[in-house]
């Protein structure tokens, strides 16, 4: 069940928020609604000085040209 | 001789300038001579900077005689946009809200221009705020197209394509955010680039939608852009968007041909609603590009890419707005109607639809280089999917189909701004009362490269950059 929160978590946060949390920054966060919207919020915030929410502009990149990019 | 000397193109009067065929201050007292004579008929420059052209002119031919290593573009004359700042001189965006407006910096295109040695002769006309694709200005001068002065010029960046169409000068940045740099270089007969976004530093280029304005050039020939990408593209710590990754030599391997490249058509969307004429012209410069070796693939595009029109359009105003709001609150009456009607709508979108709009995009790119570039280098499209329409058409916004012609317009090219990908725009024939056609070619992002080397084997294989407007 545990797992199965997490998951939906992760899921939630990649989808939504665009980034990715491992399990143990997770797993408290699927106790309760209000820890998840807690915890869901700071990776908002965290998001936004890490990468843009989309990741278009990391797609961008990485679909230019090989040759661009050695 | 003077009529000669502006007919050349960028590329070739670069070289006559270099073996010292001709001096700066020949080239320039010609353009010059040009622009005073054909701005009054054309309405493409808001001012002519002739005494500061002219001494411009003379350093350029002094640096030649006391440098062995001269900059690429010394002493070649281009003018631009009304929206690159230049340190001291008013920047006044088609606009009277920024009629006297003076920056304190100058625009990183516009050094690194001035850092290749071109000189910027005049201030062009353009749509107000670079918001509207027609090219009619409400509240300054509307330019006309070289070609038939009773049709549209395209906008936003319609002085620049006036200018360089009417070989007054050689090049000239415009910006595109839904279209604006392609859409008058195909109503123009011109090569326009969008470069992908983040290619070319927007520092010191009026905003109007972060996420999707570019900064590129439009030019006669494909080589000429060439020659001005190379100078302008690139890293710049003052923009932190624009991208780290090297820049190419755009002109290297230029003439290697396209054999074996695959050309994407696209089976859905881009040809939908297209006048019959236009097709034909479009269809017939694949045909040129399927002679010269290239291979065409038909491409099912994703069912993503119909809403991306739309999605672009959102963007543009909401984006828009908020860098507007207070000018909309307080000088309501110094925009010009359809200005202030667009940048209007984007006070009623919703912020979750903006922010699915925003966030939608990687998903939405992924989907079409999937679809389109694991099977093609490029893909092919339409420009203007109708004949260029007329200006009584295209300035009447109280007309019950002008939303409708303006959507229209702006179909083929939005779509390659919502996806931030490189779009040239490539001269390929004309219909009707002289009025040019052209097709577009998209490639991968940062690939501009590709996108130049396919436009340069269609131009050298066929006539149309050559041909000049009876004015």
């Amino acid at each position: 069940m545990q797992n199965e929160k997490t998951e939906a978590v992760s899921g939630w946060l990649k989808r939504y928020q665009g980034v990715e949390r491992t399990e143990d920054r997770l797993t408290p966060t699927a106790q309760t609604a209000d820890v998840f919207c807690a915890a869901s919020a700071t990776a908002s915030i965290d998001a936004a000085f890490e990468r843009e929410p989309s990741q278009f502009f990391a797609l961008l990149h990485a679909l230019a040209p090989d040759e661009l990019k050695k | 001789m003077s009529t000669e000397i502006t007919s050349l193109s960028l590329h070739d009067v670069a070289a006559a300038l270099a073996k010292r065929q001709l001096s700066a201050v020949e080239v320039t007292d010609a353009c010059l001579s040009r622009m005073q004579t054909l701005n009054p008929v054309l309405d493409c420059a808001a001012e002519i900077m002739a005494v500061q052209a002219r001494k411009d002119a003379r350093a350029a031919d002094a640096l030649r005689d006391t440098t062995d290593n001269p900059p690429p573009l010394l002493g070649v004359p281009l003018a631009h946009k009304d929206m690159y700042y230049r340190a001291g001189r008013i920047s006044g965006c088609g606009s009277k809200i920024r009629a006297s407006f003076v920056p304190d910096h100058t625009s990183t295109a516009l050094s690194r221009l001035d850092a290749a040695g071109a000189l910027d002769i005049a201030r062009l006309n353009m749509v107000e705020f670079a918001l509207g694709v027609t090219g009619h200005n409400d509240v300054m001068p509307t330019p006309k197209n070289p070609w038939n002065r009773d049709h549209m010029t395209g906008g936003s960046s319609s002085g620049s394509g006036v200018s360089v169409a009417a070989r007054i000068v050689y090049g000239a940045l415009g910006s595109d955010t839904g279209g604006s740099i392609r859409l008058p270089a195909a109503a123009c007969g011109l090569v326009g680039m969008k470069p992908t976004y983040g290619r070319v530093s927007r520092y010191g280029a009026m905003p109007l939608s972060h996420s999707l304005d570019t900064v590129g050039p439009l030019t006669r020939t494909i080589k000429d852009n060439a020659l001005m990408m190379r100078a302008i593209s690139g890293r710049d710590e003052k923009d932190p968007t624009s991208s780290p990754l090297p820049v190419p030599d755009y002109l290297d391997g230029i003439d290697t041909g396209i054999r074996g490249l695959r050309i994407g058509i696209p089976e859905t969307y881009f040809y939908d609603d297209m006048d019959p004429a236009i097709e034909a012209i479009v269809r017939a410069s694949l045909d040129v590009l399927e002679s010269l070796g290239g291979i065409l693939v038909p491409v099912k595009l994703p069912s993503s890419i119909a809403v991306t029109n739309a999605l672009c359009g959102l963007m543009t105003t909401t984006e828009g707005v908020a860098l507007h709001k207070d000018w909309l609150k307080n000088r309501w009456d110094d925009y010009g109607k359809q200005t202030r009607n667009r940048f209007s709508a984007g006070l009623l979108m919703p912020a979750s639809g903006y922010l699915e709009a925003l966030n939608g995009r990687a998903r939405i790119l992924a989907d079409f280089a999937a679809a389109v570039f694991e099977t093609a280098d490029v893909l092919h499209t339409p420009v203007i999917p109708i004949p260029i329409p007329t200006t009584a058409q295209s300035s009447d916004a109280s007309s019950a189909n002008f939303f409708a012609l303006t959507n229209l317009i702006g179909r083929c090219t939005r779509p390659v701004n919502y996806l931030g990908l490189p779009g040239l725009n490539v001269p390929c024939g004309f219909t009707g009362p002289n009025l040019p056609v052209s097709f577009q070619l998209v490639g991968r992002p940062f690939d501009e490269k590709t996108l130049y080397r396919v436009g340069q084997a269609y131009e050298t294989a066929t006539d149309w950059h050559a041909q000049s407007p009876n004015i």
